[in-house]
């Protein structure tokens, strides 16, 4: 069952079980919520990129149930668009004025119409460059996704995401560990196909902070990408050892970790995945 | 409604004054005061006793002749018990009595010219026939030109005997007794006894002389006592209190205490019993609220409890109201009053500040003549507070809602939710009445369920914590509020914190979310580090990693391959499922077993093999814990392999091959893959799994990793487990052909009912159930649920049971 729940990403089209019954056009809504920068109240340092997800889920979400499925279609003027199209995001100041902010889709989705069972949800994500930010005035902010569906078929509607309250402000002239951990985390992921940038922020993060484990890790996960297994695996691995050497046994394991070194482990010695 | 009791300001007379002449329905043979229109508009009959009596002696009057006068003796009685009936011909009342009459006269009289007359009349008789045979009435009329009334029989007259002896000087002359007509009573319309002016209820006497009732020539005047009681037979003079929708109204709050919420439209009716309407109207009515409530803030959670003011949550407002309502200056809009009346209908309306807001509703009409009618609930003329909105007696919680709301059936105070039935404790912490009053979330009211336990997120991470909250609501069947905003949840987590009189129990916390870069994975997190996992109060924070992208992870075609032991899907929503898991913790979901049963390899067990320099020739390489290493031209080698102090360890895959020639044969079959082996990993042979330093996570019998295999509270990060019954056997979940490859071991997402092991954990596996079912205090996870801040849950620590 867990299987069929799945966070889509860059949905392709489903063409199996077309003898599910359909959601009704009409109703009801499907949900949506959104992040930016991993929290739905982050503080934004001007000259940092932002990434932002929204997650599109079917209006009737169930572990268990499998129909009725919901559709999302391009819009009627944008026929040969995406279903992910009719998502935006939308950004107010704190006096209501709508603003236009530069983000960008992450990577491009392709896809002409989604198809949810109850199970799933669907993502999207943006992303703002540094050269952007630079020009937000300081203050509060929120931002919204909001989903306007009017296609010639699926479901059709507003609705719109809780606000994510952003305040945005200068970065200050020292950082704490963590907030320069979000910065590393933030250029490493809206770098797209550009790894050397991600490996140079992920790295020189580790090496100022050779101890900091989530640094480690997130190295680990830029040295997979650039698939370099074996040293992401070591890497992984001291992570991991100086966790437990820490406390051997703690209240929750480091669960992401885990589950990265572990795949780093195959892909390290698999042969059919370690690049020669 | 009997209408016995009013009062009636004397300036309401010139508007009854003024209704009376303008009805086309009234008599014009007389004008009546306003206490008379009143008594004519509503008493159509009445029963009741009366009696006249009168008793004197003394002296005659002196008559002409000098000398002439006598004494008298004379008592008149009668009792009647009367019903008399409306009669517009005069104005009044006329009918009949039951009873009697009784006379007796005695006169002595000197004729002042030698002669003396004893004179005697006596009498006694029914009172259905007057003397003449006709039939005696009496009647209750109105005065005119006063607002007063009088009693009396149509006629005076009786048959009695009257008998009069003469004795003139020494001739006594007896008199013959003689049969006629002998009065009895006084007869007298003008008798101006003023009517009550708060009851209708006729009783007490009243002193009525009479100059020629008696029936001597020589009558002096007769003074009688006229006592009555008399009781309306009215129609009933009611006010009907009716407000619009009662049966499915609720209050309702705006978006501050300022706001308005929603009103509830009131009418007043005036009416006869008979559902006519009287005719004459209501001076005023007075209109008060009574015992309104004044819980702070609107709802249960807003505004925040230094912002929230303790003000009316019911009122009557000018805006909402007729310029003809005047409200009580400084009264809050508890107390109102109407001009511009008569009033036989009247509407105004109460509006609502607060969801769970409550008042009694009292109205009286005020009637010329002074009377007054209180109000009652329209159908229910025992209701004469009217509960708003329409409640039990004992309750503060509106009919309506409990109407819709399943489960919504105990007392204010209940808190007994049992949905998910969890660890036997019942309720989320939050009264009935609490639930009814509600809660705002992300700006919007929402109502608990009465029947199941509900539970409060602050979510600061947003829209990538959704999913796992998803799983985490599906599995645990709560009734998840999981968009609650800053300033919805209280500094210190409080969900309820807005309370008053409203029935409440517990400081009931909700749960906050929030991202944390400085965390690896996720930690239900209190600062102590010692409470148990739930109820929601003991976990200040679910703190959980930042969600990094992982778009291309999934995106580079990884297919759906097996990686690292877990499916592409299991990975896709690895993140969820800690989500789901932490926010298990806070409702007192435990681990399938304590930390303590993770195991491992102790004395970091090496392969030993013919790699090795060392190595007997012929022997079959294998595995040994407590190993002395050393380098050697930049390869590793095991020491002497044959010392005695050897502790060999055996690990077998899962269909019987010995992992040690697995690996052996990996590593030797390709001397480049070796040698680049070594050169990666210097520290390889410190341990068997790959990772160096702390070991490997052994799952032990009954640990984390046992139970329901399907089930989100259980881990799946074990490499190895031991062979049951063996202290230095194991299996692993390697392959041998490809030994760095793990078999899969699912992630769940489901939340067992049962601690019993499934799929890898099943009995009957092979070789075996890898970690058999959960521990004994453990699994069943859907059994410990528990919400209610109050509730003491069953500690499920291990080391605490064992000892």
């Amino acid at each position: 069952m867990k299987r069929v729940y799945l966070a889509i990403l860059f949905l392709s089209s489903i063409a199996a079980a077309q003898n599910w019954p359909t959601l009704p056009t009409q109703s009801p809504a499907p949900g949506i919520a959104l992040s930016v920068n991993y929290s739905a109240e982050p503080h934004l340092m001007r000259g940092w990129p932002v990434f932002a997800r929204a997650r599109v889920s079917h209006p009737q979400r169930s572990l268990t149930q499998k129909s009725p499925l919901f559709f999302l279609a391009p819009s009627i003027a944008t026929m040969t668009g995406s279903w992910a199209d009719a998502v935006s995001l939308r950004v107010t100041s704190a006096n209501g004025t709508q603003l236009k902010w530069a983000f960008q889709r992450s990577t491009p989705i392709l896809t002409a119409q989604l198809q949810l069972t109850p199970m799933q949800s669907a993502i999207i994500e943006w992303q703002m460059l540094p050269e952007a930010t630079r020009g937000i005035a300081p203050g509060q902010y929120f931002v919204q996704a909001v989903l306007n569906a009017s296609g010639a078929s699926g479901w059709n509607g507003t609705v719109e995401s809780t606000r994510v309250s952003v305040s945005v402000g200068d970065e200050p002239t020292t950082l704490k560990d963590a907030d320069r951990y979000t910065k590393t985390l933030l250029i490493v992921d809206t770098a797209g196909s550009k790894l050397d940038e991600a490996f140079s922020a992920a790295d020189a993060f580790n090496k100022a902070f050779p101890q900091n484990v989530p640094g480690m890790e997130l190295k680990a996960r830029v040295l997979e990408r650039q698939k370099k297994y074996r040293e992401a695996r070591d890497l992984a691995g001291k992570a991991l050892e100086k966790l437990f050497t820490q406390n051997p046994v703690p209240k929750e394991p480091p669960v992401p970790l885990l589950d990265l070194y572990y795949r780093l482990d195959v892909e390290a010695f698999d042969p059919s995945l370690v690049a020669k | 409604m009997k209408w016995d009791k009013f009062s009636l300001p004397g300036r309401a007379s010139r508007f009854i004054l003024l209704a009376w002449l303008v009805s086309p329905h009234l008599p014009a043979f007389a004008q009546f005061g306003p206490r008379q229109t009143v008594f004519r508009e509503s008493v159509d009959s009445w029963t009741g006793t009366i009696s006249f009596t009168a008793s004197d002696s003394g002296n005659t009057p002196s008559g002409p002749i000098p000398g002439s006068g006598g004494t008298f003796s004379a008592q008149h009685e009668l009792k009647a018990t009367v019903t008399l009936h409306r009669d517009d011909k005069i104005g009044g009342w006329t009918g009949t009595g039951v009873g009697k009459f009784t006379v007796h006269e005695s006169f002595t009289i000197n004729s002042g010219t030698g002669c003396i007359v004893d004179q005697t009349t006596v009498g006694e008789g029914g009172l259905s026939n007057d003397a003449f045979g006709k039939p005696l009435t009496f009647s209750l009329t109105l005065d005119q030109q006063t607002d007063t009334w009088s009693f009396w029989p149509i006629s005076q007259y009786g048959m009695g005997t009257f008998t009069a002896d003469s004795i003139c000087g020494a001739i006594k002359m007896p008199g013959q007794p003689k049969q006629q007509p002998i009065r009895f009573a006084p007869l007298n319309n003008q008798m101006r006894i003023p009517l009550p002016p708060d009851t209708f209820h006729l009783k007490g006497s009243f002193k009525v002389t009479c100059d020629s009732c008696m029936n001597s020539t020589s009558s002096p005047t007769f003074t009688y006592v006229f006592t009555y009681d008399l009781r309306p037979v009215t129609k009933e003079l009611e006010l009907q209190i009716d407000p619009i929708g009662y049966d499915s109204w609720r209050p309702e709050a705006g978006n501050n205490e300022d706001d308005i919420g929603n009103t509830l439209p009131v009418d007043l009716h005036l009416r006869l019993s008979d559902g006519s309407k009287p005719k004459v109207g209501a001076i005023r009515f007075v209109i008060d609220l009574l015992k309104t409530s004044k819980e702070p803030g609107i709802a249960m959670n807003f505004p925040a409890a230094n912002k929230a003011k303790k003000t009316f949550d019911l009122k009557m407002i000018d805006k909402n109201n007729p310029k003809t309502l005047i409200l009580s200056p400084g009264g809050n809009g508890q107390h109102a009053e109407t001009v511009g009346g008569p009033y036989f209908d009247y509407s105004f309306t109460l509006t609502s500040y607060d969801w769970g807001g409550w008042t009694i509703l009292k109205a009286t009409a005020y009637l010329p003549g002074g009377s007054s009618v209180v109000g009652h609930l329209i159908n229910d003329d025992s209701m004469k507070e009217v509960r708003v909105p329409k409640r039990k007696a004992d309750s503060h919680v509106a009919d309506a809602w409990r109407d819709h709301a399943e489960g919504a059936t105990g007392k204010d105070d209940d808190d007994s939710d049992n949905e998910p039935e969890g660890d036997d404790e019942k309720g989320d912490g939050l009264t009935l009445y609490e639930e009814y009053r509600g809660f705002i979330e992300n700006g919007k009211h929402i109502e608990g369920k009465p029947n199941k336990k509900d539970l409060f997120i602050r979510n600061r991470i947003g829209g990538d914590a959704e999913d796992g909250i998803f799983i985490f609501t599906e599995d645990s069947k709560l009734e998840v509020h999981k968009d609650m905003q800053d300033g919805e949840l209280s500094d210190d987590r409080l969900v309820n914190f807005n309370h008053d009189q409203g029935a409440h129990k517990t400081e009931q916390h909700g749960v906050i979310l929030v991202t944390d870069a400085s965390v690896e994975g996720a930690n239900a997190w209190e600062h102590t580090g010692m409470l148990n996992p739930g109820p929601p109060r003991n976990t200040e924070l679910v703190r959980v990693q930042p969600a990094s992208k992982r778009s291309e992870e999934a995106g580079t075609g990884y297919g759906n391959a097996l990686q690292g032991g877990m499916s592409s899907g299991d990975r896709m929503i690895a993140f969820d499922r800690i989500v789901a898991h932490e926010l298990m913790h806070t409702v007192g979901v435990w681990h399938h077993g304590d930390g303590a049963d993770y195991m491992w390899f102790t004395g970091s067990p090496h392969l030993v093999s013919p790699l090795d320099k060392n190595f007997p020739a012929g022997g079959k390489p294998f595995f040994a814990r407590d190993w002395v290493y050393y380098s050697d031209a930049g390869q590793l080698y095991s020491a002497n392999p044959l010392d005695s102090t050897v502790k060999k360890m055996y690990i077998f895959t899962e269909d019987g091959k010995d992992y040690a020639q697995c690996l052996y044969k990996y590593l030797a079959g390709e001397p480049q893959r070796h040698a680049d082996f070594y050169k990666q990993n210097p520290d390889f042979l410190k341990d068997v799994g790959h990772w160096s330093g702390a070991g490997q996570i052994v799952g032990v019998r009954s640990g984390q990793h046992s139970g329901d295999e399907q089930c989100l509270m259980r881990y799946y990060f074990a490499k190895f487990y031991p062979k049951d019954g063996s202290s230095d056997t194991f299996y692993t979940r390697y392959q041998c052909e490809s030994p760095y490859r793990l078999l899969d071991e699912p992630i769940g997402v489901q939340i067992d009912s049962s601690p019993k092991g499934t799929g890898v954990n099943d009995e009957s596996r092979t070789p075996q159930s890898r970690y058999f079912d959960a521990h004994e205090l453990r699994g069943d996870c859907i059994h410990q649920i528990v919400v209610n801040d109050s509730a003491n849950p069953k500690n499920r620590t291990i080391q605490q049971a064992a000892q």
